[in-house]
């Protein structure tokens, strides 16, 4: 498995920092959104993808100085499903699975390697996102009149450990159903479009005829896990649900890179 | 099953077959290949060589039929695997990664050495570019580098699909010295190629498929042996065939006739003799001429009986 790993971040590093370097760039834009966007008398201000942008009393709070991770979940985690498709369909799009699999014939420690390769970049994306986002909301916080007294409490290292590991989880969850459907379409820009297809349009829809169906599909409960759970779902029930999903990703990719013939 | 010994043959098919929904690519193809030497995998577009190499990489499973490779189950790839070295269809390769770390990534998850990177860098000469970005590389270029990366592992057993393909003469030359060398020096190559001539060049033994069928297997001499080789004798007049015909006949010659004149077969050697035999005794003749195939000439007529059968 240590081979295929090193292997696979000889070929991935370029990608694996590329995709990094993004997700850093959306939380220091979706912090910086945050501070100079909020509405001060109103509370919570509007917000885009399903996650409203905290006010300026929520920014002040011991967990205010993670909201811009927390509001980049989302993105993030896209950024997380087109790193992985890109990672698994690519090998088939140029035909190097091939010589990947002349090199070393057990697939699954193929497989197991560059799932680790891509979850490493993750953790060292979403952990630089975070040093980043919490950077940037520390620079921005007096320019945008947020007290910053609460952030260096001990609550507050709790809260932002605890959130840039939501963050981190739902982003890997992200990206095993990013190789999953890489997996099924062999097509990096088809895995990516189905993705994102069904996140923009599919859930919404979804939502329109089954009202409590955010509760239980996949990107619902990726928002209330990162939110730490929600009223009808608490953060446990989320996160098992989460790991059912993870759990699924893993056996569908594991069990179709498996059985497939290799004829592209 | 069991492994066989060293000395067991490096591939031996049983009845393998392949099917892709109701097409059959591979249809009970039996063949035995020995250890050592080179050996020239033959067959026209659609034959299902790249099926068959496919199969003897693991990367396709067989429909049905058995096999050994290095003397362990075909079915069961990571048994052998270690010991084996392709280069399948076109040169595949990372764009973005220098020549040398595209071998680096193949030589880590094979756990092969740097030093044995710069062996086979220096064997299909591509030492001072191993630094260039490989999309700068031309054709011919990552073709050696497909052929380096396939010979990482100092495998006992090479397969190369089509291993010539964009190379200039001289790098085909190269490449068919290589594959003599290693076939010299104890390794099994097995070597798809269209060009007929480099197969005739570098290889001892020949597999023909058709329609995923074996139409021949054995030494390439034997294959050669298979050509037409007749002389071709036809008198200015017509009327002098049957005088012709005589001639060869008191002369031990075989013949046939064809209505127009007479082919002798084997006869190729005599021609001079021929065409005195025939001044001497007042035939002139318009046309003498050898008329022999070459391997390409076989492999057509092969495989064009075989499609007609």
């Amino acid at each position: 498995m240590l081979r295929t790993f090193t292997s696979e971040m000889i070929r991935f590093r370029r990608t694996g920092l590329v995709g990094a370097g993004i997700m850093a760039a959306f939380t220091v834009l979706v912090t910086t959104l945050t501070f100079v966007g909020f509405d001060e008398s109103a509370g919570p201000g509007p917000g885009g993808g399903g996650r409203a942008l905290p006010g300026a009393t929520d920014l002040a709070a011991v967990d205010g100085l993670m909201s811009g991770l927390a509001s980049a979940a989302t993105m993030i985690g896209i950024v997380a499903l087109a790193l992985f498709a890109i990672s698994v369909a690519r090998d088939f799009e140029r035909g190097t699975i091939r010589q990947l699999l002349v090199g070393e014939p057990r697939r699954a420690l193929v497989l197991g390697g560059k799932i680790l390769a891509l979850l490493s970049v993750v953790v060292a994306g979403v952990t630089v996102s975070a040093i980043i986002g919490m950077a940037a909301a520390f620079a921005l916080a007096p320019v945008a009149g947020v007290s910053t007294a609460a952030w260096t409490t001990g609550a507050a290292v709790s809260a932002a450990l605890s959130t840039t590991v939501n963050v981190m989880v739902a982003t890997v969850v992200w990206g095993l159903a990013g190789a999953v459907l890489a997996m099924v379409t062999r097509s990096a820009s088809a895995a990516i479009t189905v993705g994102i297809g069904y996140l923009l349009v599919g859930e919404p829809l979804l939502q329109l005829v089954w009202d409590t169906s955010s509760d239980w599909l996949v990107s619902g409960t990726l928002s209330t896990f990162t939110d730490g759970g929600t009223a009808p779902v608490s953060y446990v029930q989320s996160a098992t649900l989460l790991a059912l999903y993870a759990a699924a990703f893993v056996t569908a990719t594991f069990l179709l890179f498996q059985r497939r013939d290799i004829t592209d | 099953m069991t492994p066989t010994t060293a000395r067991g043959p490096a591939i031996e098919l049983h009845g393998l077959t392949k099917q892709f929904g109701d097409f059959t690519a591979v249809d009970d193809l039996s063949v035995s290949v020995e250890r050592g030497g080179v050996v020239g995998l033959l067959g026209p577009n659609g034959a299902g060589k790249s099926t068959t190499i496919r199969m003897l990489l693991g990367l396709i499973a067989p429909t049905s039929g058995s096999g050994t490779v290095l003397g362990h189950d075909v079915t069961r790839p990571s048994a052998y695997m270690r010991r084996v070295g392709a280069l399948v269809e076109a040169p595949v390769i990372y764009p973005k990664l220098s020549g040398r770390d595209n071998l680096r990534t193949l030589a880590v998850l094979a756990g092969v050495g740097d030093e044995r990177i710069d062996e086979v860098l220096d064997l299909v000469d591509l030492t001072g570019r191993d630094g260039d970005r490989a999309s700068d590389y031309s054709l011919g270029m990552k073709q050696r580098l497909a052929i380096a990366a396939a010979l990482l592992k100092d495998p006992e057993l090479v397969i190369l699909d089509e291993p010539t393909n964009g190379l200039d003469p001289a790098g085909i030359v190269e490449i068919r010295e290589l594959l003599i060398r290693l076939g010299q020096i104890g390794k099994t190559v097995i070597v798809s190629s269209h060009l007929l001539a480099e197969i005739q060049a570098a290889c001892d033994r020949l597999i023909i498929i058709k329609r995923g069928s074996l139409v021949f297997e054995g030494a390439t001499h034997e294959l050669l042996d298979k050509a037409r080789n007749e002389l071709v004798v036809v008198p200015e007049d017509r009327s002098h065939i049957t005088r012709l015909a005589a001639l060869l006949d008191e002369n031990g010659i075989e013949f046939a006739t064809n209505g127009v004149g007479l082919r002798a077969p084997g006869a190729t050697a005599r021609s001079a003799f021929v065409n005195r035999l025939a001044f001497d005794n007042g035939v002139t003749l318009r046309e003498v001429r050898a008329d022999v195939e070459d391997l390409e000439d076989v492999f057509l007529r092969l495989t064009n009986a075989k499609e007609t059968n």
